[in-house]
């Protein structure tokens, strides 16, 4: 019976120490792959981070007035009184990804991150179509959309972000 | 186009102290009275304090939490914007930079830019960190933990990357009062980092906060290491709910957007992630392209006498103002009182730091005439803060563009500022 304490008091103990693997000040909670899945929503330009689902234009002409999209930029998205969604705006943006981290995490207004996936890629599919920048009929999905071509996509310069180095002058000074 | 458009039109309310102050004077009167009637000590007190009648409320209350003396009306002014106030946001609130003194900015007058978001009501206790991306552990760290790792305090300013809201205004915060500067105390973010243990092929972060639109910004991961710091603590208490409570990322010396507020994540990564204000916003559109741009420019501005102030006399005056530069210390700046033709070098007031707002001062004998103050800043990379007209070139506008605000993608304005003053002492804002 002793040993049996001491053993739940040896268990116990050794699952602290598993529990924090900072090498050096031990402090924060080691996060396992499943935590980090469902804390972190970001997709970057690669989108490696997608996940699976897939929309058109036509269905996300129909979530567009299903979720309210309508309320703040208007029946069709052009009339406002939010940003107007057509002819500028997003269809300067240099990465298609970004469009579709934007409304996951940003949208609707006060009611952010209630969309579902299929949602979010029928709602790019009809922004990217009404800006003539994909057709009627593409089908949006984890691997069509970070290969949609941007019109401003080589535009972009990226940033020199190798060469930044503390104390350099920066590479935007200019000369009076 | 439409949606910067619209982000532009802003209405600029003038917080109309004297306004304010007469409708404090006016509200408070009645409740004074009543609580002079209820407490006889405190007419005793009245009488015999040369200053007149107590302040109202409970001294203890007063004190616990200290409060400025009801004589003092500084506040902070704010953007109306039509757009966001259909939609019940706040955009900007600007420091006022024309009532400061000295060279670190009082908690309370900080400026806030969160791009109409309300600021969270975070309970600390249920806040986390996470460090995660490219790293060989993920790690979560809770308010407390952070607290317990070693402290950095840094001083240091921070601006947006937009401030120079309206370049007509005709007074300096209305212009220049998305910029402030505070000690900041936390944990360096290299130390969060290296616990997490970064891969070697691992070049940004990506920061972001906990507002409802969870806003993300990447930084470059050497400058991440270099002196970002993970901020608890601002002037030595909690920072503001409104500054990023309970955490902040602090970002020395880069637009302000990198310092995410309410910091929930930090991503390691190999490029940056194109978040929607960062794509957006914060790619200035320069002739080559679209482009980041980090560390800001030297820059300064008078803050007294600026637009709106007015010279009471000849003779003695002392010129004030902040400089500062994202790219290191001050190292001069030169005023001028005939609008450029000949320069001075200001005082500085020490001690002169990284980053930091810096108080220059120049004394100054009004003659009477009419004069055309101006600042200009170089910092320690020699730098030197540009002209209008330089700055419109190298982004490829014209001036004229730049104050008919038609301007949109250009980069963070450090340009310099010119007051006039009229022969009766009247002061205004001479920018062309």
């Amino acid at each position: 019976m002793q040993y049996l304490k001491l053993l739940v008091v040896v268990i116990a103990l050794s699952a602290v120490t598993a529990w924090a693997q900072g090498p050096s000040y031990k402090l924060g909670k080691t996060a396992t792959a499943e935590e980090v899945k469902t804390w972190d929503t970001s997709v970057g330009p690669e989108g490696k981070e997608l996940p699976a689902g897939k929309g058109t234009a036509a269905e996300g002409e129909k979530v567009f007035t299903a979720r309210g999209c309508t309320w703040c930029h208007g029946p069709t998205g052009e009339e406002g009184p939010a940003p107007h969604l057509v002819g500028g705006g997003i269809a300067g943006w240099a990465f298609a990804t970004s469009i579709w981290d934007y409304i996951n995490r940003a949208m609707p207004l006060n009611h952010e991150g209630s969309l579902t996936p299929n949602e979010v890629y029928s709602l790019t599919a009809y922004l990217l179509n009404r800006n003539k920048i994909i057709q009627p009929g593409d089908v949006l999905d984890q691997t069509t959309l970070p290969k949609v071509q941007m019109p401003n996509r080589g535009r972009y310069i990226a940033p020199p972000v190798d060469k930044w180095k503390p104390g350099t002058p920066r590479p935007f000074k200019i000369e009076p | 186009m439409t949606e910067k458009k619209a982000s532009r039109r802003c209405f600029l309310r003038q917080a109309s102290l004297a306004s304010m102050a007469a409708g404090i004077a006016v509200g408070t009167a009645p409740a004074l009275k009543a609580q002079m009637e209820m407490m006889p000590s405190a007419g005793t007190a009245a009488a015999s304090s040369p200053g007149g009648a107590a302040p109202p409320g409970n001294p203890t209350d007063r004190l616990a939490y200290g409060v400025r003396s009801r004589h003092e009306k500084t506040l902070r002014s704010f953007d109306v914007d039509p757009l966001h106030m259909h939609f019940g946001r706040m955009m900007n609130v600007y420091t006022p930079l024309q009532d400061l003194v000295g060279s670190i900015t009082p908690t309370s007058l900080h400026f806030v830019s969160a791009h109409g978001y309300v600021p969270p009501d975070i309970e600390p206790t249920s806040h986390r960190l996470m460090i995660q991306g490219m790293v060989d552990r993920p790690l979560v760290f809770t308010v407390d933990e952070l607290k317990q790792l070693p402290a950095t305090s840094r001083i240091m300013y921070l601006e947006c990357q937009a401030n120079r809201p309206e370049y007509k205004a005709e007074r300096v915060d209305l212009s220049f009062g998305k910029t402030a500067c505070v000690q900041w105390t936390g944990v360096l973010l290299s130390v969060l980092l290296k616990e997490a243990g970064v891969r070697a092929d691992a070049k940004w972060i990506v920061a972001e906060g906990s507002e409802n639109g969870r806003m993300t910004k990447s930084t470059p991961l050497s400058k991440a290491m270099d002196d970002a710091l993970i901020a608890y603590g601002m002037n030595g208490e909690a920072i503001r709910p409104e500054n990023g409570y309970p955490l902040r990322l602090l970002v020395p010396g880069f637009e302000a957007i990198h310092s995410v507020k309410w910091v929930r994540q930090i991503k390691v990564t190999d490029r940056p992630y194109m978040g929607f204000q960062e794509l957006s916003r914060y790619s200035p559109r320069n002739p080559k392209g679209i482009e980041f741009t980090f560390a800001q420019g030297a820059k300064s501005v008078i803050t007294n006498p600026s637009a709106g102030q007015q010279l009471t006399r000849q003779g003695f005056h002392e010129i004030r103002g902040l400089a500062w530069s994202g790219g290191g210390r001050v190292s001069k700046v030169e005023v001028s009182v005939d609008g450029g033709k000949s320069w001075k070098e200001a005082a500085l007031q020490g001690p002169v730091l990284p980053v930091a707002h810096t108080r220059f001062t120049l004394p100054w004998n009004w003659n009477g005439e009419e004069a055309m103050l101006m600042s200009r800043c170089t910092d320690e990379l020699g730098e030197v803060q540009p002209t209008l007209a330089q700055f419109a070139k190298f982004w490829g506008a014209t001036s004229a563009e730049f104050l008919a605000g038609t301007a949109s993608g250009a980069g963070h304005s450090n340009s310099i500022q010119p007051w006039g003053v009229r022969k009766d002492g009247s002061i205004y804002n001479a920018i062309s």
